[in-house]
């Protein structure tokens, strides 16, 4: 890897805006209501307060009560219940309310932190709680409400680190001797708004987010490089960091093989022919049972004719209008626009705090343009791009296996009646080292002068809707 | 492009931004939701019905200092409105408003109150002063509150559902100052406006302009690098 002598100033000015971004969202949050805080709060409060690791992969048969006392009373006592996705409520606002919170906490007979049950968080792999539990631990003394805070603190080196891997993604892929396209990208994530809203949200989706942006810097580098001990090492504990943090880090595994296999396939190429045919057909091999097994946990374990029909019905629809001979696809109502606009940029809180329709169908519109203006950046630098082709195969491969694993799991929920859909706008934020690559990949092209414009005007645009996502937050919960 | 250049193109984009969307955003009045001791549900609603003399309690509510009127929503079984009395008592605060039957079945019952001096807990009680019932709006889904409704005395599963309002509409950045206050609630002692002030101004002025000084100081590095070979 890359020796870092001094943090280049641009940098560090990105990082404090990113610090300064999480602070604020994180003190403007009402307690636990991000997405899940709750049960993320309750796992990470089992593992301290009771001291095991509460990981099971399926719903116990008797769950018992989800939350412990402790929570419980926090949650009903303190009001914090009631405002989940109700507009019609605002946030406890007086001393009053913590006082009577206060007088409840204080009658909680000793053991009350550590009674907690099953939450659905609990399927969820123990790394990112592992990570939380020094942090709550370290507020041990303090009220609930001080331990949930400081657990929504750890998840900001984990944002800091998103912003760093996207400079150093850009700065591999784009050339570190332009370094505003570099700033163009990391500018672009660090003002993410979803992305700073779940930096301040108790919850494994940043922490993940970090594991893979470092993973797709490394990635990039092994092709780059050569597999070195020091990457291979590093690829292969991002990948196993990443599939004991969440289901989603799964796709780390894929993105460690497709860039140890074509680092390998570089530079430590077999000399003799018979052994590179017999690499390209074990890979092929590999990739086959692969995918024969994704399909068949993808068709349940029944790959009828029927059933791949309505999972290509349900892929197409997803993307795509429906066509006439064509069924109505498994939840239809709910597209890409849905997952990669309405539910990426926002919303907040418990999904109730949402950019008006307006503004979404403007990023819309310019997520569209945005798209053909990196294709036609791709095609500009199309010999640049040749010449990585392994890095595109790293990156693209990492989209596609991310997108896979999720429509998989989304179609599995489909069919079995659930009207979950499952796949949603913060389950991109993984790829979000991507997103900043792509908004700087649309304005690489252009000549250096219209370039520095058009990124300026970009990321203030960025800024802005950082701002607006702050705005309507603070609407929502104090007005 | 020179830093200047950048920095220019960069704050005329940020000002017809702030100017367009953020300021209409930020200094349109709107009525101010100060506190919901009850908020109306979000799943099922629920009645409390009230005969004639009939009285409702809900305990544990707080007011604040910026309360100024109470809404409840009531429900008359399609007859006229029934007369009602509001009373809210609790510690340093107490007033009794008498509510004329005027008004429609299902309708938001609002009722001004003068603010108290500090932020109290009180008992809010509605008396149905008519010859006819009448439904008080409940809530007994998860958005019920930690408060408990007593009829004549006797307790009852749903809350009635109780707000209260700012005297008049605020801007949202009349309201700040208050919303930065009650980020403070729930939160470590230490932590207050006199934090949450200056990361306010980090935010508004320091995350675009430096994001943007981020972005003018590598335009500007990358000016003074040799042409790539």
């Amino acid at each position: 890897m890359t020796r870092i002598t001094r943090i280049p100033r641009p940098l560090t000015a990105l990082l404090l805006v990113a610090l300064v971004e999480a602070l604020a969202w994180t003190i403007a949050l009402p307690p636990t209501q991000g997405p899940d805080e709750i049960s993320h709060l309750a796992y990470t409060q089992r593992i301290v307060e009771a001291g095991e690791i509460p990981y099971q992969r399926s719903d116990p048969a008797v769950p018992g009560q989800p939350y412990s006392s402790e929570l419980s009373t926090a949650l009903t006592i303190g009001d914090i219940a009631p405002l989940y996705a109700n507009p019609a409520a605002r946030a406890p606002g007086s001393a009053v309310d913590e006082r009577i919170w206060g007088e409840a906490d204080a009658e909680l007979a000793p053991g009350s932190r550590a009674n907690g049950g099953f939450t659905s968080a609990m399927k969820n792999p123990p790394l990112y709680y592992l990570y939380a539990a020094p942090w709550y631990a370290a507020a041990h003394f303090a009220t609930i409400w001080d331990r949930a805070l400081v657990m929504r603190l750890a998840n900001i080196p984990a944002f800091l680190a998103i912003v760093i891997f996207t400079w150093l993604l850009a700065g591999e892929l784009l050339g570190r001797s332009r370094p505003w396209l570099q700033t163009l990208a990391a500018g672009a994530a660090a003002l993410q708004p979803q992305l700073v809203h779940m930096t301040a949200v108790a919850n494994p989706d940043v922490f993940l987010s970090a594991l893979w942006t470092a993973a797709l810097y490394v990635g990039v580098l092994l092709v780059k490089r050569g597999p070195s001990r020091g990457l291979v090492a590093w690829m292969l504990g991002l990948a196993a960091a990443g599939i004991l943090t969440h289901g989603r880090g799964l796709a780390l595994a894929v993105v460690a093989v497709v860039a140890l296999a074509l680092s390998l396939w570089r530079f430590r190429r077999p000399a003799s022919r018979r052994a590179r045919t017999l690499a390209i057909v074990a890979t092929g091999a590999a990739v086959g049972a692969g995918a024969l097994g994704l399909f068949w946990y993808a068709m349940r374990g029944d790959p009828s004719a029927s059933r791949v029909r309505e999972a290509a019905s349900y892929l197409w629809q997803f993307y795509l209008p429906k066509l006439g001979f064509m069924a109505e696809g498994l939840r239809s109502d709910w597209g890409v626009r849905d997952v990669y606009i309405d539910r990426f940029f926002g919303p907040f809180g418990q999904l109730e705090v949402t950019f008006s329709v307006a503004l979404l169908d403007a990023l819309s519109v310019l997520a569209r343009v945005f798209a053909v203006l990196a294709l036609v950046g791709a095609m500009m630098m199309h010999k640049r791009l040749r010449a990585r082709w392994d890095a595109v195969l790293v990156l693209g491969g990492a989209f596609v296996a991310s997108m896979t694993l999720l429509h998989v799991e989304a179609y599995r929920s489909l069919s079995a009646g659930s009207p979950d859909p499952i796949l949603t706008g913060r389950y991109l934020l993984p790829l979000i080292g991507l997103y900043g690559v792509g908004i700087a990949l649309a304005i690489a092209w252009l000549p250096r002068r219209a370039g520095v414009a058009a990124g300026a005007v970009v990321l203030m645009g960025l800024a802005l809707l950082q701002m607006s996502g702050m705005g309507i937050l603070v609407e929502r919960f104090y007005a | 492009m020179r830093s200047v250049s950048t920095w220019a193109v960069g704050l005329v984009a940020l000002a017809a931004g702030v100017i367009l969307f953020a300021v209409p955003f930020v200094t349109r009045e709107r009525e101010i939701l100060d506190s919901a001791a009850q908020p109306a549900p979000l799943t099922s609603t629920a009645l409390i019905e009230l005969r004639r003399g009939g009285q409702a309690c809900l305990d544990q509510v707080t007011i604040t200092t910026h309360s100024a009127q109470a809404r409840l929503r009531v429900g008359t079984f399609g007859r006229p409105g029934q007369r009602l009395r509001l009373r809210l008592r609790g510690s340093g605060y107490e007033v009794m408003r008498d509510v004329p039957g005027d008004y429609i079945d299902n309708a938001i019952v609002a009722v001004d109150l003068p603010p108290p001096r500090r932020d109290a807990e009180v008992v809010a009680c509605v008396r149905n002063g008519g010859r006819r019932r009448i439904a008080l709006y409940a809530s007994q889904d998860r958005t019920k509150s930690h408060s408990t409704t007593r009829i004549d005395g006797a307790v009852t599963g749903p809350n009635f559902d109780l707000a209260f309002y700012t005297a008049r509409s605020q801007t949202l950045m009349q309201r700040l100052p208050e919303a930065l206050r009650r980020m403070g609630i729930f939160r470590p002692g230490f932590l207050g406006p006199w934090l949450f002030w200056p990361l306010a101004v980090l935010f508004v002025l320091g995350v675009p302009l430096g994001t943007l000084w981020a972005f003018a100081a590598s335009a500007r590095d990358d000016e003074a690098q040799p042409p790539a070979p």
